[in-house]
């Protein structure tokens, strides 16, 4: 029994948390699963998982329905940022979220890590010559001509096949309605995708919240550099509104409602 | 305002976005803004969203393409 499956039976048997969200291997597929007290042998099938899922957003779909619930969750670096940014746009309660910390994506950063994200494949030579590469930095992007940039990016926005993969799997997407569904903008089911407004749609929605986990792309069927728009979301923000979200607390500067939001009439 | 004039200029859209107050009393104002910006607009050219064909597929490809896959 290893340190990890020891912690979240105590803090199960110790009523610190009802419910961990972590992975175990389901026909050789590690999946994400709830572990309970009433259950609590099958903590030993409980693992890291190379795969990667937004667990966070499991919680909060579990918060919003059972509000009590004292949720466990098994964080590495991305999850934690996204656990900041659904405190802040108060989709979970802090009190209520334990975390075991696990180790994280190589990046920059950090370069002994065991996640799934690591650098992707090179592009091919068609994508290379009249597309844009994945492992680019924004600033690379830039190199472009105006007339230029349109044409690559509207050759990786027209792949887009409309799966909503990029938003179901974003943890910080929990919108209840979602504009790529209404009708005055987006054509659902219908192709080719509307270029640009579907992807700048979702860019304009990922400032402040945007954790750069990479799951976007990951998810991506059509390998669409999403990861870089948003990276290029995240500056613009940095830049503008000096915000990085995930890590700085407070309130996004894209948010609308304030800080102390009522429904009280206000006195004239 | 500013965020998506920088997001557009990422894109390739740069430069063709522009938000001013103007009061009804500013009709001065008003002329010289739109004027301002009709000149930049014909400078920079017709909108690219609506010409845009679809990706222009070179018809020779060159022989980095032999015997690789083409990727996306």
């Amino acid at each position: 029994m290893n340190m990890m499956h020891e912690i979240v039976k105590e803090w199960l048997e110790q009523e610190k948390i009802d419910l961990f969200i972590g992975y175990k291997v389901v026909d050789g597929h590690p999946l994400p699963c709830f572990f309970t007290r009433e259950n609590i042998d099958d903590v030993d099938n409980l693992v890291e998982s190379k795969a990667r899922y937004p667990l966070e957003k499991i919680a909060a779909k579990v918060y919003s329905t059972h509000p009590e619930m004292k949720i466990g969750i098994l964080a590495r670096d991305c999850n934690q940022r996204a656990l900041n940014v659904l405190y802040v746009w108060n989709q979970l309660d802090p009190e209520k979220i334990e975390t075991v910390g696990i180790n994280c994506c190589p990046s920059p950063a950090r370069e002994h890590a065991d996640c799934s994200y690591l650098e992707r494949e090179p592009s091919g030579p068609l994508k290379t010559l009249i597309g844009i590469e994945n492992n680019l930095k924004p600033e690379q992007a830039e190199v472009y001509s105006q007339e230029e940039r349109f044409k690559r990016w509207s050759y990786e926005f027209e792949k887009c096949i409309k799966c909503y993969g990029c938003r179901n799997i974003c943890p910080v997407c929990f919108c209840k309605e979602c504009s790529l569904e209404h009708s005055d903008l987006i054509k659902k089911g219908e192709l080719p995708v509307e270029i640009p407004i579907f992807h700048l749609v979702r860019a304009v929605h990922m400032a402040g919240r945007c954790i750069d986990c990479g799951l976007c792309e990951d998810a991506c069927p059509a390998n669409i550099p999403l990861r870089l728009l948003y990276r290029e979301v995240n500056q613009i923000t940095a830049r503008l509104f000096d915000y990085r979200a995930g890590t700085d607390s407070g309130q996004s500067p894209f948010s609308i409602l304030g800080e102390n939001v009522t429904l009280e009439p206000m006195s004239l | 305002m500013s965020f998506l004039q920088a997001l557009l200029d990422f894109m390739g859209l740069g430069g063709r976005l522009h938000l001013e107050w103007i009061s009804s009393a500013e009709a001065r104002k008003f002329v010289q803004v739109v004027t301002e910006f009709t000149a930049k607009i014909k400078v920079l050219g017709p909108n690219p969203i609506k010409g845009w064909q679809g990706p222009e597929i070179p018809d020779s490809l060159p022989s980095i393409f032999e015997g690789r896959a083409l990727g996306v």
